[in-house]
Formats: C-alpha cells, sequence, structure tokens
C-alpha cells in the first residue's frame, strides 16, 4: 500500500521543487512558448499520490502557475502566440489531470477489490483448515452426493470405515446402496426419500459391509439444498463408524437380561424360601396347639376309659349283651388316645440324646420286642456289620417301629393287629451306602400309588381310616433332627420300602468303639 | 365284688375332679379304699391324717406340683408307695420323680384293672 507519510512528504518536497523550477524557467524564457507545457509534468507528480484529489491540487496549482507566469514572464512574443500556449497548457494540464484522475481511481478500486479478495481468499484457507481440524478430530467419514448426476463423493476416512482404499469404491451412488445391509436397504432409502420430498431430519443407523465380508454399524447424518423450485440440488454429510457403540448396547443387553433372569431366579428361590418357612412355622404354631389339645384331651378321654371300665365291672353279671357294647367304646378311645399321642409326638422338640449304638444289634433287638402278626413273614438282611452310630435310641426305636406298624398294617389290611389277614413279607435291611448307614423297612402290601406318593411326608395327610397322618411326618421329623433323612420308594401293587438314613460322621465325631 | 379288707388304702390327687372320681370309682370295683383330694397341698395334709398303702398324683398340680408334694408326703410317711401320674412321659417333672428314685412314674392313659391289680400286691406285700 503506497501512502506512507514519509513518502508523501518526499512527494510533496519534490512538487514544490518541481514547480519552482518549471516556473523559474517559465520566465526565464522570454516567449513562454514552452511554458505552459512542464507543467503538465507537474501534474504526472500526481499519479504518485494515493488520493486523486492530490492531482486536482496539483493541476490547480499548474494552472494557477501558467498564468502567473504570463503576468510575469519577460516581455516579447506574440501576443496571440503566447496567450494560445497558455491556453494549450491550460487545456493540456485539465486533460491530464482527468485521465490520472480517472486511471486512479480505477486503480484504487482495483486494489480494494484485490485486497478484498485477499482478505476472502484469506479467510476461505482459515475456515478451511478449521474444517480439516473438525473433520480430522471426529473421525467421522464425509459424503457429498451430486443428486443430479448421481455422483457420490466420499471422503477417504468414510471408505476406511468400510475398508476400502483410495479408488477402490466408484463415487457413484450405487456403490453405496450395495454395500447397504439388505434387511437396512429399504430403511435408509426410505429416509432419504422422506429428507429430499418432506425435508425430514435425514439421521440414521444402518449397517454396511465392510471388505472383509463383515457387517459395521454406521451412523449417516446429512442434509440437502434444494433450488428455489424445491427440487433437491445435493445432499452431503458425515459417517459416523458406531460398531462398538452397537456392540457394546448388545452386550448391555446382554447382561440386563441376565440380570433380570438372575434377579426373577433369585426372587423366587427367596420366595420358595419363604414359604418354606412360613409353612414351618405355621406348622410350629399348630404344633404347639396340638400339643396343648392333645395333653387336655387325655384327661377327659381317661375320665371317660375309667367310667366304661366300672360299667364294665357293674354290669357283668347283669347284662352280659353289653360287653361287645363296651369293647367299642374302649376300642374307641383307645384309637383317640393313640391320635393323641402321635400329635404330641409331633408338636413336642425333644433334644436328643445321643448314644453310640451298633445299628444291627439294636435293630434285631427292637424285633424281638415288637408284635409281628402271625400272617406276616420277617426277613432279615443286616449288613451293617459292626458299624455303630450315635443317635437317639428311643426316638429311632418309635421310628423303626411307626415303619414297621405301618408295613404290617398295609398287608395285613385290617387295624387291629394279631389278626390273620391277607399276610405278607416283611424285610428289615440295613447296609453301609458310602457316607450313610441305612435302615430299609420293605412290605409286600398294595404300595402307594404315584400320585398320593408326594404327599405321604405332609403332615396330617392319611389314608388309613382313623389316625391323624402324623406318624411319617414324625417319622421324617426324628432322621433330620439327626442329621439324617427318610426316602420312600413305592409302585402300586409292588409293595413300599422306606429307608431310614444317618450320617456317618456321628461315627467319627462320637469315637465309637464297638 | 371284692370286700373291702383285701384292697388297700388309696389316695388320688388330681386337678380334674372327674377323672380322679372315675379312676377312685374303677379301683373301688377290685375291692380298694380310695380317697380324692384336687390339690397337693390337701394331698399332703391327707396323708398326714391317713396312713395311705398308696398316692397317685397328678404331675400337673395348681399350687405345689405333683413331683414336690409327693417328695414333702414322703418325709413324713416314707413307707407310702407314690406313684407320679403324667400324660407324658417326657416330662421334665416325671424326669425329676425318677431320678429321686423313691417315686414311680405311670402314664396315663392308665387301665385301671392292670393297675388295680399292681396295687393289691402292695397290699399283700409284694411291693
Amino acid at each position: 500500500m503506497r501512502g506512507f507519510p514519509k513518502n508523501q512528504m518526499a512527494l510533496i518536497a519534490s512538487a514544490i521543487c518541481l514547480a519552482a523550477a518549471f516556473f523559474a524557467l517559465d520566465l526565464a524564457l522570454p516567449l513562454g512558448v514552452a511554458g505552459g507545457v512542464p507543467y503538465v509534468a507537474l501534474v504526472l507528480l500526481g499519479w504518485w499520490f494515493d488520493r486523486p484529489r492530490y492531482l486536482v491540487l496539483l493541476g490547480a496549482v499548474a494552472t494557477a502557475l501558467t498564468i502567473a507566469g504570463y503576468y510575469f514572464s519577460a516581455e516579447g512574443g506574440i501576443e496571440w502566440m503566447v496567450l494560445a500556449n497558455r491556453a494549450l497548457a491550460f487545456f493540456a494540464i485539465w486533460i491530464t489531470v482527468g485521465l490520472l484522475v480517472k486511471a486512479k481511481s480505477s486503480e484504487n478500486a482495483l486494489r480494494i477489490a484485490h485486497s478484498e479478495l485477499e482478505q476472502r481468499a484469506e479467510a476461505l484457507r482459515e475456515s478451511e483448515a478449521r474444517y480439516a481440524r473438525a473433520v480430522s478430530g471426529t473421525n467421522d467419514g464425509l459424503w457429498d452426493w451430486d443428486i443430479r448426476t448421481g455422483e457420490n463423493y466420499r471422503s477417504p476416512r468414510w471408505e476406511e470405515i468400510v475398508g476400502y482404499g483410495p479408488g477402490e469404491l466408484e463415487p457413484v451412488r450405487q456403490a453405496l446402496i450395495d454395500l447397504i445391509h439388505p434387511d437396512d436397504r429399504k430403511r435408509v432409502l426410505d429416509a432419504a426419500r422422506a429428507h429430499l420430498d418432506e425435508r425430514v431430519p435425514y439421521d440414521l443407523e444402518f449397517r454396511l459391509r465392510h471388505k472383509s465380508g463383515e457387517y459395521v454399524w454406521a451412523r449417516s447424518r446429512g442434509q440437502a439444498i434444494w433450488d428455489a423450485g424445491g427440487k433437491p440440488l445435493r445432499m452431503a454429510g458425515s459417517l459416523t463408524d458406531i460398531t462398538r457403540r452397537k456392540r457394546a448396547e448388545e452386550q448391555i443387553q446382554k447382561l440386563n437380561e441376565t440380570l433380570e433372569r438372575r434377579v426373577e431366579e433369585r426372587t423366587s428361590e427367596l420366595r420358595a424360601a419363604q414359604d418354606a418357612l412360613l409353612r414351618k412355622e405355621r406348622l410350629a404354631t399348630l404344633g404347639q396347639l396340638t400339643g396343648t389339645v392333645a395333653h387336655e384331651l387325655r384327661n377327659p378321654l381317661g375320665t371317660i376309659a375309667n367310667a366304661i371300665n366300672v360299667i364294665g365291672h357293674k354290669c357283668a353279671s347283669a347284662e352280659p349283651d353289653l360287653e361287645k357294647t363296651l369293647e367299642r367304646a374302649e376300642r374307641s378311645i383307645k384309637r383317640c388316645d393313640t391320635i393323641v399321642t402321635e400329635l404330641l409326638d409331633f408338636a413336642r422338640a425333644k433334644g436328643l440324646q445321643r448314644e453310640p449304638t451298633v445299628v444291627d444289634a439294636w435293630l434285631a433287638g427292637i424285633l424281638e420286642e415288637q408284635h409281628i402278626p402271625e400272617a406276616v413273614t420277617v426277613t432279615r438282611d443286616f449288613q451293617a456289620d459292626a458299624a455303630a452310630v450315635a443317635f437317639d435310641r428311643d426316638e429311632l426305636r418309635r421310628a423303626v417301629i411307626n415303619l414297621v406298624d405301618n408295613a404290617c398294617q398295609a398287608m395285613i389290611g385290617r387295624e387291629k393287629l394279631g389278626d390273620a389277614g391277607i399276610g405278607g413279607e416283611l424285610t428289615l435291611s440295613t447296609r453301609m451306602n458310602g457316607e450313610r448307614v441305612e435302615i430299609a423297612v420293605a412290605d409286600s402290601g398294595p404300595g402307594i400309588p404315584a400320585a398320593v406318593l408326594p404327599q405321604v411326608l405332609e403332615p396330617l395327610f392319611s389314608t388309613k381310616t382313623f389316625g391323624t397322618g402324623l406318624g411319617l411326618p414324625t417319622v421324617q421329623q426324628i432322621m433330620e433332627a439327626h442329621g439324617g433323612g427318610l426316602e420312600i420308594t413305592s409302585r402300586e401293587h409292588c409293595g413300599t420300602k422306606v429307608v431310614l438314613w444317618l450320617p456317618l460322621e456321628q461315627l467319627r465325631e462320637a469315637g465309637v468303639s464297638v | 365284688m371284692t370286700t373291702g379288707s383285701s384292697g388297700s388304702r388309696l389316695l388320688i390327687v388330681d386337678d380334674d375332679e372327674d377323672f380322679g372320681d372315675s379312676l377312685a370309682e374303677a379301683l373301688e370295683m377290685h375291692g380298694h379304699e380310695v380317697d380324692t383330694t384336687t390339690s397337693g397341698e390337701d394331698g399332703i395334709a391327707a396323708a398326714g391324717r391317713t396312713n395311705y398303702d398308696a398316692i397317685l398324683m397328678d404331675v400337673a398340680l395348681p399350687g405345689l406340683n405333683g413331683v414336690d408334694s409327693l417328695l414333702a408326703i414322703l418325709e413324713t410317711n416314707p413307707e407310702t408307695r407314690c406313684f407320679l401320674m403324667t400324660g407324658y412321659s417326657a416330662d421334665h417333672l416325671a424326669a425329676r420323680a425318677i431320678e429321686a428314685g423313691a417315686i414311680e412314674v405311670l402314664t396315663k392313659p392308665l387301665d385301671p384293672d392292670e393297675l388295680a391289680r399292681r396295687l393289691a400286691a402292695i397290699r399283700a406285700g409284694d411291693g
């Protein structure tokens, strides 16, 4: 840019010198013929000034000097020639001024336009640089679709996302469509159409086929421009590789499902445990209640029994027919009492008194004492050798006798043991089975139907014509109190086998000797 | 009906009056002479007045329980046969009685005929 003050000063100084020189020359020449023309040179000097106005100023100065020269020049010369000369000089000066002013203005305008252009170019470079930075920062691919020609520009990063190198993909729209997953194709095309026709924002996720054959997930966003008539001209946007995000989403989903499933499982486990606990509590309360009730029933039953006894004695001679009647009454009272006993047994929680006992010998002893109906044959199969386990003898005795009674009843088919009936085979066996000692009571009775089998261990379940059905549950209680258990196998018409087992740790704990 | 002389002199202590009376009646059928009271304290008092051959006492009594009552009676009447009646053999009081040694435990329900024979044996000196 021209026109620093320093230059300006130099120019002004030169102008003054030149003007003075020309004027002096003008005065020196008598004719003044050449007097006017040098002043044009002064005007020419104005070209180097930055403003057109200086040209006008110089023109005015030159004009003034021309006129002054006429008056101050030496005498001589032809008047009309001198005047004509001055007039011509006048003419030349102002033509020059005019031309130079015009040229100067154009030059200035050009200069301004040029600098503006430079600024714009600079801004553009800056913008491009910023853009390039942004693009490299986002790691997105770029695309630019010329809708009229079908040409589709894709940035190297775009192509990299689908695993292609530069030039491997044709820059046409169809190449893109071929890469879209078949299931997603319609959706993508519909979305593009919706954007172009209805200006619905274009932003969707779909799968593209990577060069390797696998599919990657991508998010494409774009914007179209329309001409004045609403016809779409171009559309451009970005492509983001979201495969990782999608995989993470899938994982989260799976984890969620797993978590939900686990929560459900845990909840139903908890619920089951809760139910079991509630049942136990209820049974415990029931047990306490039955204990109290049973106790209270004992005395009145006793009174009735005594009264019947007395009646029997008193009427023995007078009314012999009463015998059967009274027997029936007595039997019923005994039944009631058995039930009371069962209830009390079930209800109580007795501490166990464990004594190391040789199982086989002990069991043999029980069989000896127990009354077995004649119709029942007993088979002994004792294979526990000299194994001794610490258990509460009274409790186990009750358990075994309960099973033996059940077995005999099943086979005899009558309430009152001792009568001859159908008969059958009772097998008592013992054996060591891994970590357990097992005592089994098997009968050849009618067995328990499969539908009924799960219920036999339910308290108060009973298919006998009398009884509370507390026998088996009580036996199970006893076994479980010892840390053991009870197993029933039965098939209809084939008999029933109940196995009582005790854990053998007792053996080691008790430090047993035979 | 047998005469009173071949039977024993018995005392029944039970807070259930009906039970006590019914048992007494049943035992009387066998010729025993039976008194009844309904509390441990009354039982001790009665034993103080009469020298019973045997006393049948219920374990659960209002006031002083059966075991302690019998033990008290045994101090003044060591010859008396003491029986503790209980509805449940697992009773802890019954266990105490057994430990004490001098008391026999009878589990309800009692068979009156069986009991009568047993008590007759006492009188006869076989106790």
